[in-house]
């Protein structure tokens, strides 16, 4: 028998167990209950709730209060009801906790202020039921019973009885997160979107969290072992009600964890109990997270028609608050179906609910979401409008997660806009808020995306741009492990590739080294048969750097050079990706005649044509044509060269591409020379220098001026 | 008599009233018999001199010769080969039209080993590619009854798998050795690389060049001048002599049409030059705007002539007047645009060229292109070279440009007194 020495300075004799740790947010009970219990007139305190709902902690906590605050001098005994053999026992108990023979008891706490708390009431076999009732019933006056049951029935009709209820969400998230572990960072990590996400799921409920909590953990077993007792017991009471509510709880945990199938399992069989009851709120909660389910596991139509059942359910009962969630969760299924207006509308409709309730979190999320699909449908400005609005929110909430999130999807905005500098501001903000918030996995993301920023950037100093891109991506890297997240690893990876190798500071040579590196690294995870659409490009970004690399041996990084086009080329054919093969093709096709070999580059060049003449991209066609020419014109089929010419000329004048007809001009132009048409041959190149002057190239104009002198060299010596 | 019957006795009477037992012309030279060949054959003194002359010499020649389609090549290249066969001694001569999708080496392999049916081995190589050679090849396999050795009892033949040549270049410098143990010279011509594509020939010649080098004597034909430069200024070195086969002259075309209508009578009725009968049932005057209308293109000689006559005989004409003249022109533009294998697309270009009057890859506009559900020149070049090929269409000796025009033969009825186009 432990000895309280605290507030009035009188011990308190207690056999309580220790405080259960974290204790969470309850102030409201505990005062309603403490008060109830100073109460002279009320003789029975009892804390009701479902299953796992915290009654048996409430009762501690408010014991140790009482304790510590000095109250019930007589002594604070704490009596598990399901341990009680007989009627005997109690006495007997409360004898042994007081040090009084059981003769004596009932004169103790008469004489006494005791306080007798008999935790799970309704977990009396039946037997003991009338005995104990009858002894809370004549407790004497001083003393007083604080009790804890699943049932308001069987209890005293004098008995105070509290109501313990789940918590509010930032309650449920506080203790998750507790329980979870968010220390422990390597292992067990789960990021608050997810948490907040579980925490919804599981009703916070607190049992269904403390479970999760420690599946989290991954003590499964125990977790396991909760659940199997929690259901025996709930079986053996046949109480139903409670069966339903804990299978729907442990479903979402289930479901949480990602093991849908068990899942699926745990909420039919909520579902069927729910039907049996008639328990309509209960059917429409499970409805809504099994539709969550068919919806991950890629069901649309099964899971919108689960939603509108949930929907009818919900207008029946009248429950507005589910209504709004369950029409946001339709709208998303829309939008995965690309069903843009639908998906507005029923945002929409959530949205209106949300503004009845004055549910500021759910409309924050609602805007997020509609902003998202102006952005897929390219209205910027609205979106932009949405954001601010659910950014407003936000800081009205204090929600630090949503804000940061919203942040980054304005600077991806921004972004797209080619306003750089804003949304590198706006990247910053958000990483700093993810920071607070020890977002350490979203932090990774803007930091990659804020490099992206820089490396596109093109205001402010070219060089130091490329620097902090490299570092970000750095940075990234960090949380962006192999092991842990290959596909962010791999493009990541790539990118700092890309960012070193348009790296202007430092050793060039080394810079090439470290791009090389890192595209291999990347291709590690991105393999053909997996990720074949990356593959092609890092394979092609690789191949780029071996035709640039300065160290090794020159042939060598040559014919690597080919290899890993031919790679990427073989690839983009697999998938159909024409864009890519038609790309890739013209940058080996020109290394195939720096090579010398032309005929290989003419058969790419040809085979790149035939896919741009089934498409409407008139430029790079005529790109591809002008590459025939030049090719042929080295070959020396000068008529064919003429030909290929003229029409690459034909489609850069109807397209107005400037940079092109210059080159065509300056191509035929030499090609007149030698075919000996020094007129004609004047005219194309004088035209080409002239769009060379207009455009700014001084370079290449004096390059087309050379030719052209020496062109009016041939013409004077001449015979006439 | 059945009307068939009766037709055809009618047509054969109408030629015979013409002193003709057939209407000569062909479309090819190819498909004229060789004494037929000498019959027809015309003109071109000039250029014969400059390629009999290099066979007076020992040092193996290679030879090309060049000119539109329809100028007269196959013609050319097959009177050399059999004057050849005729007068030179020792002289192995063979000829082959190059297959598509076959390289220069092969051709010439198969050129070579037809001609020397008695070599086993050559033989041997034509039945590998899956060629019928002209005498059988056989494996004798002894079966012998038991105990008596078994040569030439039974002969049996075995069926051998094709393959093509893995190294045919390698073959053909064997068979040649073994050809020019028997014949001091060996010719082999090589015809129709102009109807392949210019680049895919000088790849063929590129990649053929110690064919070009090896001890044999080759005559090619080629494209039309402005494709041929392209390889004839190269510096490959390839031929020693390329000749351009250029249009007639009217009085040379006057004289091979009385040629082949010569060829089409009975010995004892065949005229000279200058007598008016020779080219009855034309008349000297519409014989004249025939030949005219051909523009010294022996081809288009052939093709006017065979269409009018053919006009001539279905409306009875005695003669060839004028009026029945234009009918036939009429008939041949007519006949011409009918010819199978022309598809819808053939006829946008067509009738494009027709309306613009040339069509170059100089001056189209991509408006004119995309008519033709095009936007390169390079698209529609196989469909005009194709209408070439049709004689519908003539590629312009430019160099400039490649510019098309319709041929005279679409021309129809001539105007009143029209001007010479140039």
């Amino acid at each position: 028998m432990k000895t309280n020495n605290k507030g009035n300075g009188s011990p308190v004799l207690n056999n309580l167990p220790p405080k259960l740790s974290p204790f969470v947010n309850r102030e409201e009970e505990i005062r309603q209950a403490i008060s109830a219990l100073l109460d002279s007139k009320v003789p029975i305190v009892a804390l009701v709730g479902i299953a796992g709902i915290g009654k048996t902690s409430l009762a501690l906590e408010i014991a140790h209060r009482l304790s510590d605050m000095g109250e019930f001098a007589g002594g604070i005994m704490w009596l598990p009801a399901r341990d009680l053999q007989s009627l005997d026992d109690l006495t007997d108990i409360i004898g042994t906790a007081l040090g009084v023979p059981i003769a004596e008891v009932h004169s103790r706490l008469n004489s006494q202020r005791c306080l007798v708390i008999l935790d799970g009431l309704d977990e009396l076999s039946h037997q003991h039921e009338s005995g104990v009732e009858r002894f809370l019933e004549t407790l004497p006056a001083p003393s007083k019973a604080l009790v804890t049951s699943r049932k308001r029935f069987g209890i005293s009709s004098q008995a105070t009885v509290i109501q313990v209820a789940s918590f509010d969400e930032r309650t449920a998230i506080e203790l998750f997160t507790a329980l979870g572990g968010q220390q422990d960072r390597e292992v067990s990590y789960i990021d608050h979107q997810t948490s907040a996400e579980i925490v919804r799921a599981l009703g916070y409920h607190p049992l269904a969290l403390t479970l999760a909590a420690r599946l989290v953990r991954g003590n499964y077993a125990e977790a396991r072992k909760i659940f199997e007792q929690t259901l025996d017991v709930l079986g053996d009471l046949g109480n139903d009600r409670e069966r339903a509510a804990l299978l729907h709880t442990l479903a979402s945990v289930s479901q949480a964890q990602g093991d849908y199938s068990q899942a699926l399992q745990l909420y039919q069989r909520s579902l069927s109990i729910a039907e049996q009851l008639g328990d309509l709120q209960a059917k429409s909660a499970t409805l809504n997270n099994l539709a969550q389910i068919y919806f991950m596991q890629g069901d649309l139509d099964g899971a919108l028609r689960l939603y509108y059942e949930s929907l009818a359910l919900k207008e029946q009962i009248g429950d507005v608050y589910g209504k709004s969630a369950t029409l946001h969760n339709m709208a998303q299924i829309f939008v995965t179906r690309g069903d843009l207006d639908r998906a507005l509308q029923l945002y929409q409709e959530s949205l209106a609910l949300k503004e009845q309730l004055g549910d500021v979190y759910g409309k924050s999320a609602t805007l997020n979401n509609m902003a998202q699909i102006f952005v897929t449908r390219g209205d910027l400005d609205h979106a932009l409008q949405l954001y601010q609005e659910s950014l407003a929110l936000e800081e009205q909430l204090g929600d630090v997660y949503g804000k940061s999130a919203t942040l980054n999807n304005m600077a991806q905005i921004f972004v797209t806009r080619g306003d750089l500098d804003r949304a590198l501001q706006l990247y910053q903000e958000s990483l700093a808020l993810k920071e607070q918030l020890g977002d350490v996995y979203g932090m990774a993301t803007t930091q990659n995306n804020l490099a992206a920023a820089y490396a596109q950037r093109i205001r402010g100093d070219r060089a130091e741009n490329i620097e902090q891109a490299i570092f970000h991506y750095q940075q990234a890297l960090e949380v962006y492990t192999r092991q842990a997240y290959p596909e962010q690893w791999a493009t990541t990876q790539n990118n700092l590739a890309n960012a070193y190798s348009d790296r202007i500071r430092g050793d060039r040579a080394e810079n090439i080294e470290q791009a090389i590196f890192h595209y291999q690294q990347a291709l590690e995870v991105y393999t053909r048969e997996a990720f074949s659409e990356q593959s092609a490009v890092t394979q092609n970004n690789l191949a780029n750097a071996y035709r640039n690399r300065i160290r090794g041996d020159r042939a060598e990084n040559i014919e690597q050079a080919i290899f890993r086009y031919q790679q990427a080329l073989i690839t983009a054919r697999e998938i159909g990706d024409k864009n890519s093969y038609s790309n890739i093709s013209l940058e080996l096709g020109k290394l195939y005649i720096e090579q010398g070999r032309w005929y290989d580059a003419l058969h790419l060049f040809e085979e790149s044509l035939a896919i741009h003449r089934q498409g409407d991209d008139l430029d790079a066609r005529a790109d591809t044509i002008y590459q025939i020419a030049r090719t042929h014109h080295l070959i020396g089929n000068l008529a064919k060269a003429r030909t290929h010419y003229r029409d690459a000329l034909r489609l850069y004048e109807h397209t107005r591409n400037q940079s092109g007809l210059a080159l065509c001009k300056t191509g035929l132009g030499r090609l007149m020379i030698q075919m000996g048409f020094l007129d004609d041959a004047i005219r194309e190149l004088e035209s080409a220098k002239r769009t060379y002057g207009q455009m700014g190239e001084e370079r290449r104009a004096a390059e087309v001026e050379e030719v052209l002198q020496m062109a009016n060299h041939v013409k004077e010596r001449q015979p006439v | 008599m059945s009307e068939a019957d009766r037709i055809f006795d009618e047509l054969t009477n109408t030629l015979s009233s013409w002193g003709l037992e057939e209407i000569p012309f062909t479309e090819s030279a190819s498909s004229l018999g060789i004494s037929q060949l000498r019959e027809v054959f015309t003109g071109r003194t000039q250029e014969l001199r400059e390629v009999l002359t290099l066979f007076q010499g020992r040092e193996r020649k290679r030879i090309l010769v060049y000119g539109w389609v329809g100028i007269g090549k196959t013609a050319f290249i097959l009177e050399v080969l059999s004057v050849l066969q005729r007068k030179a001694k020792d002289t192995l001569v063979t000829y082959i039209s190059l297959p598509s999708e076959t390289d220069l080496a092969t051709a010439a392999l198969i050129a070579l080993a037809r001609k020397m049916e008695d070599d086993e081995w050559a033989q041997h190589q034509l039945n590998l590619m899956g060629l019928r050679p002209k005498k059988r090849p056989v494996q004798k396999t002894g079966k012998g009854k038991a105990g008596i050795s078994s040569i030439g009892i039974e002969a049996e033949e075995t069926t051998v798998p094709v393959t093509t040549p893995r190294f045919p270049a390698l073959s053909f410098e064997d068979l040649l050795e073994r050809a020019l143990k028997k014949y001091s010279r060996v010719v082999i011509a090589i015809d129709d690389l102009d109807k392949q594509d210019p680049a895919r020939v000088r790849e063929l010649l590129r990649n053929n060049q110690g064919l070009l080098k090896s001890g044999a004597w080759f005559m090619l034909t080629g494209h039309p001048s402005g494709l041929t430069r392209d390889i004839l200024t190269s510096d490959l070195g390839l031929f020693d002599l390329a000749i351009e086969l250029k249009q007639l002259d009217e009085a040379t075309t006057y004289r091979m049409l009385v040629n082949y209508l010569n060829s089409a009578r009975p010995k004892n009725d065949r005229r000279d030059f200058d007598d008016p009968a020779a080219v009855r049932p034309f008349m000297p005057e519409t014989a004249r705007v025939l030949c005219e209308r051909s523009d010294g293109v022996p081809r288009w000689l052939n093709r006017l002539g065979s269409y009018v006559l053919l006009k001539a005989a279905t409306i009875h004409a005695d003669l060839v007047t004028d009026d029945v003249l234009q009918q036939g022109l009429e008939y041949v533009a007519h006949q011409l645009r009918g010819q199978s294998g022309l598809t819808a697309e053939d006829y946008y270009v067509l009738d494009l060229v027709l309306e613009k009057r040339t069509l170059s890859d100089a001056t189209v506009t991509l408006t004119d292109l995309e008519r033709l559900k095009a936007k390169e020149f390079s698209e529609i070049l196989p469909i005009l070279e194709k209408l070439v090929q049709y004689d519908l269409l003539r590629r312009l000796p430019s160099e400039r440009a490649s510019e098309y025009e319709p041929t005279p033969l679409l021309m129809g009825k001539t105007e009143q007194k029209e001007d010479k186009a140039d």
